[in-house]
């Protein structure tokens, strides 16, 4: 079945119906979504920034990161749940929108972003921990995942109006 | 819940029909467009506050002595304080008879216009004091009161488009 097959497939069930067709649940479960992405964008937002050197300076990175990354995450998960749900109910015109689509290139980016982090400059914080200044990669990976979270929640918004 | 009484109606009005509104109204873009930027600067704030309350309810960022990291996060939170402000004005004067007669405009107002005042008042003062001179009995009320109430303010605003 092609993508789009399984998009109408989808489209049609109940689960996607009663959704779609909702007073309240549509509404509530974008509700939640805004606020668990802006808890979970906003946790990521204060390590990007002190990588820059920009927020938070004078605490070490490792302080700012490991005390925060569990509220990244788990609202992350919830994000993300709400938003497959909020896709269920929606497949179709999300299949046929540019902007869905740039925005999953740009959450896909900045994945790759965090996790390329984490396996490369992050494993020698122990050198640079302290220090005011991240190194250059460090850096780099913090204003990457701020301007790609940035893209990521105004495509999420301006999918409305297109 | 909340009502505006109907002598506010000419400045909804007014304010509806100012050439702002129209210059707004009559783009396909601008209102997008600062509706977007208003977003993120909620998010900036409401990070900031919520990173702030957690650490008053003991729950993240313990390592930091509380007013020192209120010293990091208060420019943030009052940086996209402003800029929500700046961004909101033109988006209700561009749909003022409609926020008039919204039923969630009113109470989203009136919740952020108190937690304006929490903020300034008994917050600023548990975020300003190290955490051995407060009472955990009224800091942590104080923290969930914040939190209940911005989150408010940020779901009502949502709900708008939808009531």
């Amino acid at each position: 079945m092609s993508l789009l097959g399984m998009a109408m497939w989808l489209q049609d069930t109940a689960w996607s119906t009663s959704i779609r067709e909702s007073t309240f649940m549509y509404p509530a479960i974008e509700a939640t979504h805004l606020l668990v992405l802006a808890f979970s964008v906003g946790t990521i937002v204060w390590v990007d920034m002190r990588l820059l050197g920009w927020a938070m300076r004078g605490e070490t990175l490792t302080d700012v990161l490991e005390q925060l990354q569990p509220y990244t995450l788990a609202a992350f998960g919830i994000a993300f749940a709400t938003g497959l749900t909020l896709l269920s109910a929606e497949p179709v015109k999300c299949y046929n929108s540019p902007v869905f689509l740039f925005k999953m290139i740009a959450l896909a980016l900045a994945g790759i972003n965090a996790g390329i982090f984490h396996v490369t400059v992050y494993k020698g914080v122990a050198k640079w921990d302290k220090a005011y200044e991240a190194p250059p990669r460090a850096k780099l990976a913090g204003a990457m995942s701020l301007l790609l979270w940035t893209v990521v929640i105004a495509l999420g918004r301006w999918q409305a109006y297109s | 819940m909340f009502e505006f009484p109907q002598s506010f109606l000419p400045f909804f009005r007014w304010c509806d029909t100012s050439a702002l509104s129209l210059a707004i109204r009559g783009s396909t873009y601008i209102f997008a467009g600062v509706e977007t930027i208003h977003i993120i600067a909620v998010a900036l704030m409401l990070g900031s506050i919520a990173t702030m309350d957690l650490r008053l309810l003991g729950l993240g960022m313990r390592r930091q002595p509380v007013p020192q990291l209120a010293r990091h996060l208060s420019p943030f939170m009052w940086g996209g304080f402003w800029v929500v402000v700046i961004t909101g004005v033109p988006l209700f004067m561009a749909e003022a008879l409609k926020c008039f007669g919204n039923a969630v405009f009113a109470p989203k107002m009136m919740i952020f216009f108190a937690a304006i005042l929490l903020s300034l008042t008994v917050h600023r003062k548990m975020e300003n004091s190290d955490e051995s001179r407060t009472s955990p009995w009224l800091r942590k009320p104080v923290a969930v009161l914040s939190i209940v109430m911005w989150l408010a303010v940020a779901a009502g605003g949502r709900s708008i488009a939808f009531v």
